[in-house]
């Protein structure tokens, strides 16, 4: 596992602009994060998965600070093959699992994997947000169910 | 037609539809399982777009209460989509130990909803209980079995009242159920059918809710479900919990461990399964004056450890290390773990 290197503090991260990436088949749960991101000092865009088997071409593309992958992706996707992409590809991007289903083995394999955070669709907003700007700043971060 | 004959087709008419009644069940579990998880896929978005709506200055005051009001009722579902989750778990569920506190959390909104609008739930579920190795999944499943019958037990009642209280002894937490009321018309209730298999017993005996099987599972766990009293207006179960122990039989929750990680994420992971595992992480500032029963580093900070072990501040044989050996020498009284494989951490400590 790579270790990057920490940011100062939170606030210094908040200063500087940062992009997202959600790969998730929820069209609801994106534009609204979307809309709720938008409210974020520094927020530059957000960025979506056409094709799941291609996310991670795209996050090389895009360069996202932060990839937040949805565990349970269609089409047979497997997300945590997805994350070993992530990490190996654009290994400056952070990447956060995201399911409705938080599971212990699965908080610990995918941190094993590099993954810098896992967040439940079970918390408030306020603390996906929070994930997002914690994991920016170089912390690690584990949200379960509020 | 003989009367064997009859017994016989008689016999296979309840067989099949027992049969029935058990796939109506595993159908409901399948489909809770999915509702939980439509219910957070549909909850998150809301949530989003209510913070959103709130941080517009346009927003009237009552408005504003509006949204409030809105993002309430949008939480008490997200709370029963993870009751339905825990519910809806299959099998021994997690290995770590079960917090009743939050397990209650997770479980409440449930078994309030299956007592039903107009019964009087009092719970005293104290937060520093130790944690017990039953998983949450079939405390909910027993739990719900027990207050599902009292609900039709106390049909008619004018004060129903459901009171769950547990508490902890040096092995056992004990959990708790009791309900009462004043019925109208006394149904008969017969404690030894309570523990029949669904469909066994007609739904009028206020039976057949399967806690015989659920008290096999618990059995499974050193657990137990016993009927304490059965009088004609209370009736009281007590669910009893073991403590999750470590490998000389003993409580392990409240055991100090101080953490030396630099890797965040293996930190992050270190903390959770410590706080699965009822261990406290030990920091020098709070720890008044105790030195760490345990401690978990990574090669880079194993020097610390062996500064506390030589100190004797940490027994030999106290120290877990995040990392893979280089020589045998590196073996002595200390246990490795490869950081690729982290959940394995669990199994080293106590």
């Amino acid at each position: 596992m790579e270790v990057h290197p920490d940011a100062s503090s939170v606030s210094g991260a908040l200063e500087e602009t940062f992009t997202v990436m959600c790969i998730d088949d929820n069209e609801m749960l994106i534009d609204a994060l979307e809309r709720r991101l938008e409210l974020e000092p520094g927020f530059a865009g957000l960025y979506r998965a056409e094709e799941f088997a291609a996310a991670a071409d795209r996050a090389v593309t895009v360069q996202p600070d932060v990839v937040l992958l949805d565990i349970d992706l269609p089409d047979g996707v497997d997300a945590l093959m997805l994350l070993r992409a992530l990490v190996r590809d654009t290994p400056t991007s952070r990447v956060i699992m995201f399911t409705g289903y938080p599971e212990s083995e699965l908080v610990t394999e995918s941190m094993g994997l590099g993954a810098w955070g896992f967040v439940s669709k079970g918390v408030s907003a306020d603390r996906l947000i929070g994930a997002i700007h914690r994991v920016r700043a170089g912390e690690a971060v584990i949200e379960l169910d509020d | 037609m003989s009367r064997k004959r009859i017994s016989t087709r008689l016999s296979a008419v309840d067989a099949g539809r027992s049969l029935l009644e058990q796939q109506r069940l595993a159908m409901i579990g399948c489909l809770t399982a999915g509702l939980g998880h439509d219910i957070r896929n549909a909850v998150m978005p809301a949530l989003l777009r209510a913070d959103a709506m709130s941080a517009s200055p346009d927003l009237s005051a009552s408005a504003r209460q509006d949204l409030d009001g809105i993002r309430v009722s949008i939480l008490s579902l997200q709370h029963l989509a993870t009751g339905l989750r825990l519910l809806s778990q299959d099998g021994s569920g997690e290995a770590s130990g079960t917090h009743l506190a939050t397990w209650w959390r997770d479980a409440g909104p449930l078994i309030s909803a299956s007592l039903g609008a107009g019964t009087q739930l009092d719970v005293h579920i104290p937060d520093a209980l130790p944690l017990t190795k039953v998983p949450p999944n079939l405390i909910a499943q027993v739990t719900l079995a027990i207050t599902m019958n009292a609900r039709i037990w106390m049909q008619g009642a004018s004060v129903p009242n459901v009171t769950i209280r547990a508490h902890a002894l040096p092995k056992c937490a004990y959990l708790t159920v009791q309900y009462s009321g004043q019925p109208t018309e006394f149904k008969r209730w017969s404690p030894d059918t309570s523990l029949e298999l669904p469909g066994d017993t007609p739904v009028e005996n206020l039976s057949g809710l399967g806690l015989e099987r659920l008290r096999e599972f618990l059995a499974e766990y050193d657990g137990d479900l016993q009927l304490n009293e059965m009088a004609a207006t209370s009736g009281s179960f007590t669910i009893k919990l073991p403590l999750q122990e470590n490998a000389d039989g003993d409580s392990a929750s409240g055991q100090l461990v101080r953490l030396e990680l630099s890797d965040p994420r293996q930190l992050a992971v270190a903390r959770l399964i410590l706080a699965q595992r009822g261990l406290v992480e030990w920091r020098e500032q709070d720890a008044d004056g105790r030195d760490p029963e345990l401690m978990v580093c990574d090669r880079p900070n194993l020097a610390i450890a062996r500064a506390a072990t030589n100190g004797e501040r940490l027994s030999a044989g106290r120290v877990i290390v995040l990392g893979e050996p280089e020589t045998a020498e590196e073996r002595e009284n200390v246990t490795w773990v490869s950081p690729s494989r982290l959940g394995t951490l669990a199994d080293a400590l106590p």
